[in-house]
């Protein structure tokens, strides 16, 4: 795979020239700051670009289109990242070998680069059809993420720990911030993300790359933006008392999550020790410790899992049981977290955890996704690459792991209760 | 061993069998890091009454499921993840209707893993202790399926079209089936269906075939295999009509979704490919319901859906057509979808269009191991061989096809499940 780096006034280009793969892939990401005010709108926004253009002004002819284009994918997808947004334009495309028509790429950059610039907006505003179609799906969308009772409490956590903090924001937005967006300043932002965002192209695939990058920068101009810092870890509240909660909900089964702030984490531990002590913690396979505790032994759960989210400093413990054995899956969690600080795992645990996740960074170069992200993040946080994260894992001690535990300080314990049915 | 060759995909597909029977398929992907392997057993949810010569048994709803989870123990205490988990690998499984497969993610040691997962799928090691262990956490995975309004509107339809066949049941089996399974349940199931003459194994991803095959069959000549009971799936007969024509379900919804399923028998079809036939209906239903019908595009801009999906499937003796929708005026919605398949059509430029989409995805399917090993494990399932020309047969697809099965789509036997909200939440 061979990488490079093309830089611009006002934009960059990372590509990654491979024969691994017949699909090209490619990412348009543009970095702003995340506040209370513009999730809403980006997220909209970028639904708005990627549902039609003014070349294409329907959904119809838009789809129609990149069907003729051998199946092309395009949408559009935003993600707070911390204290940054991203919103990210995906294009997926075949590789130009495969197909017979000379001008493919150039038909592919064109639509991609046309669709970019020239939405489904009028001198003053979108498009209002359009306008309406993508707000009424995206308030189902935001209704509809009471269904998944997983995500529903782990969203409920997120509000609880940090109530006025942008790590407990929707990227979505709420339906009331959907309300206020109109045709007119959805144009504003628009012009506000191609005026100040960065804006960074990956692509991935076998292609002539310094080739690509002329084309692209025939298609991608008019953008004038100066290069700033950006900041992307938030600062929360530290948490010194224990919050619990419980909410009544109408599913079969409750939720439960144990969350932990992660307090004063330094970057080498979250960019190799986290990974790690999680493998041992409650990692993929069945001999972690939560595993152990509440499935294996106990026969608790089917479902538990860790999420954490490292620029927001919160590591969480989702748990899918009956809400009668609440009390002891908290206990049995808090053990395994004592037992993570005491040291009460063996050095074989530990070199199975990292065999288990060097060996899921292996398989990261078989997806084109996957190989981009860890660019996007080696160039937005210093992330290290696959191979310099694998090489990091490898090092981490078991007085790494114990250090990085005593840090995680519980801070909730959130249920979504079952709903009471007869005998219960 | 045999090299199939797929026609204008430039791709092989490598095959042979072991001398107790076990099929083995292999596809090289020489630019890949890892491998993936399954191992699977032609014996799923539905599987639940069958004969053994002149006897009949039946076990509990959800045992396929049930045996999946326990065969992961080990006679030593061991649990089959430890051994992957030391490899640096990943080991998992997944029940479906119609069979159970076990699968092995790697980069290295191929030849231990495939062969661990050779020797603990095929080797029986089951106590009572570990069934009970095993029902509280298979209850509790039950009850998350149950929460799912995907899961309440898919087995709704299966409930309302068929009256005996057994995909009305879900995978897992319910509570009472689960807390009712026994032992002796699942030592008769293994003894009878795991057997070599009645599984696969697929290995996709980077290695040499060669090397791989002989492994496998030193592993398979060692092993001593009892004869094949020669089981018998009970046939249920199961009657034209649906059950129900609509229902109303009260669900965890915060916008109404519904489901529409087509019954048609699938003798009525003059295709008697079935290959063609699954290729013909999901190009009508796409062109009819996807993101390129007028159809599609009328009903966004009068808000009177959020998405609209649709899919087909032959199960048994008929074809079914499904729309999946999610929309909050599912009363509005539901006459105007009825009369849009009252009256499919494709042209020759739609088809045309949608044929090189369909070629496009097959040559971007090779870039993923997984999905290779996934159609590989379907056509065994449904064509009971590795079609060697689906290039050819999409090419050869003319208007007149199409429009001969939209000749035969019959819209008699009709079955609708809504689910609609039960509590507006306070959030």
């Amino acid at each position: 795979m061979v990488y490079k780096k093309y830089e611009y006034d006002s934009f960059r280009i990372f590509t990654l020239q491979t024969d691994q793969f017949k699909n090209c892939h490619m990412e348009v990401i543009f970095q702003s700051d995340a506040t209370t005010g513009n999730l809403a709108s980006k997220s909209f926004l970028s639904d708005m670009i990627s549902y039609s253009s003014k070349k294409y002004p329907t959904r119809r002819e838009f789809v129609t289109h990149l069907e003729e284009l051998y199946n092309a994918y395009f949408y559009g997808v935003t993600t707070k990242v911390g204290k940054s947004l991203l919103t990210n334009f995906i294009f997926d495309f075949l590789d130009p070998f495969y197909v017979k028509e000379k001008n493919y790429l150039d038909d592919c950059m064109e639509f991609l680069f046309d669709t970019l610039m020239h939405p489904n907006c009028s001198q003053n505003e979108f498009d209002f059809k359009t306008f309406q179609v993508v707000k009424s799906r995206l308030k189902s969308e935001i209704e509809s993420l009471k269904e998944n009772p997983t995500n529903y409490s782990l969203r409920r956590s997120l509000q609880e720990l940090y109530p006025d903090s942008i790590s407990s924001k929707v990227v979505l937005g709420s339906v009331e911030e959907i309300e206020k967006i109109t045709p007119e300043n959805l144009l504003d932002t628009y012009k506000e993300l191609f005026d100040t965002s960065y804006c960074d192209i990956y692509i991935i695939g076998n292609l002539d790359m310094d080739q690509l990058a002329k084309m692209i920068l025939r298609y991608f101009k008019n953008r004038s933006i100066k290069i700033h810092e950006q900041e992307v870890y938030v600062k929360n509240k530290k948490i010194k008392t224990l919050k619990k909660k419980e909410e009544e909900g109408n599913f079969v089964q409750s939720n439960l999550v144990v969350a932990y702030q992660m307090q004063g984490f330094l970057k080498k531990e979250y960019d190799y020790v986290l990974s790690v002590f999680g493998e041992i913690f409650c990692g993929s396979s069945l001999n972690s410790k939560l595993y152990q505790y509440l499935r294996n032994e106990n026969s608790l759960c089917y479902r538990v899992q860790t999420i954490y989210q490292k620029f927001d400093e919160c590591f969480f413990i989702s748990v899918g049981l009956d809400g009668k054995n609440k009390k002891l899956a908290v206990k049995l969690i808090e053990q395994a977290m004592r037992e993570m600080i005491s040291g009460k795992f063996s050095e074989e645990d530990l070199e199975m955890a990292k065999k288990q996740l060097s060996f899921a960074l292996t398989m990261s170069f078989d997806n084109q996704n996957s190989i981009v992200n860890s660019y996007v993040f080696h160039n937005l946080v210093d992330s290290p690459l696959l191979e310099e994260r694998k090489e990091g894992i490898m090092k981490v001690t078991k007085q790494d792991v114990m250090r990085l535990a005593k840090k995680m300080k519980l801070s909730l314990i959130y249920e979504l209760k079952e709903a009471a049915h007869e005998g219960n | 061993m045999k090299e199939i060759k797929l026609k204008g995909l430039n791709e092989t597909i490598y095959f042979d069998q072991c001398k107790n029977g076990l099929p083995v398929y292999l596809w090289v992907r020489e630019k890949g890091m890892g491998y993936y392997a399954t191992l699977s057993v032609k014996y799923g949810s539905i599987d639940t009454e069958f004969k053994v010569g002149n006897k009949n048994y039946q076990v509990p709803n959800g045992v396929a499921h049930f045996l999946e989870h326990l065969k992961f123990n080990e006679s030593d205490g061991s649990n089959a993840s430890d051994f992957y988990q030391k490899n640096g690998s990943d080991v998992n499984a997944f029940t479906t209707f119609n069979y159970t497969s076990y699968e092995v993610y790697g980069t290295e040691q191929l030849k231990e893993n495939v062969n661990h997962l050779l020797d603990f799928v095929m080797t029986p090691y089951f106590t009572k202790k570990m069934v009970q262990n095993e029902k509280n956490i298979i209850v509790e995975e039950n009850k998350m399926d149950l929460d799912n309004p995907g899961n309440q509107l898919y087995y709704g339809t299966f409930q309302n079209v068929f009256k005996f066949d057994k995909h009305r049941n879900f995978i897992t089996g319910m509570e009472e089936d689960i807390l009712a399974t026994t032992l002796e349940d699942i030592e008769l199931v293994f003894d009878t269906f795991y057997h070599p003459k009645n599984m696969f194994l697929v290995i996709t991803g980077n290695f040499n075939p060669y090397e791989v095959i002989t492994f496998i069959k030193e592993n398979q000549d060692a092993k001593e295999i009892k004869p094949f009971k020669k089981p018998k799936t009970k046939e249920i007969k199961e009657p034209f009509k649906v059950v129900e024509v609509y229902e109303e379900k009260k669900a965890n919804v915060e916008i109404p979704k519904l489901r529409i399923a087509v019954k048609m028998l699938r003798k009525s079809f003059k295709e008697r490919d079935d290959y063609k036939l699954r290729f013909l209906l999901a190009l009508i239903l796409n062109t009819n319901f996807g993101a390129t019908s007028d159809l599609y595009e009328d009903l966004l801009n009068k808000d009177l859906i959020v998405s609209l999906g649709a899919e087909r499937a032959i199960i048994g003796e008929y074809v079914f057509l499904f729309l999946n929708v999610v929309s909050k005026y599912p009363d509005e919605v539901l006459p105007i979808l009825k009369k849009a398949l009252k009256n499919l059509s494709i042209t020759e430029k739609e088809l045309t269009r949608k044929l090189h989409s369909s070629i496009a995805n097959m040559v971007l399917s090779y870039d993923d191991m997984t999905e290779i090993n996934t159609t590989i494990q379907e056509q065994i399932m449904n064509y009971g061989k590795i079609i060697d020309n689906k290039k050819d047969i999409c090419e050869s697809i003319t208007l007149d096809d199409a429009k001969q099965v939209l000749k035969d789509i019959s819209l008699k036997e009709m079955a609708v499940v809504v689910l609609k909200n039960n509590v507006k939440s306070s959030d």
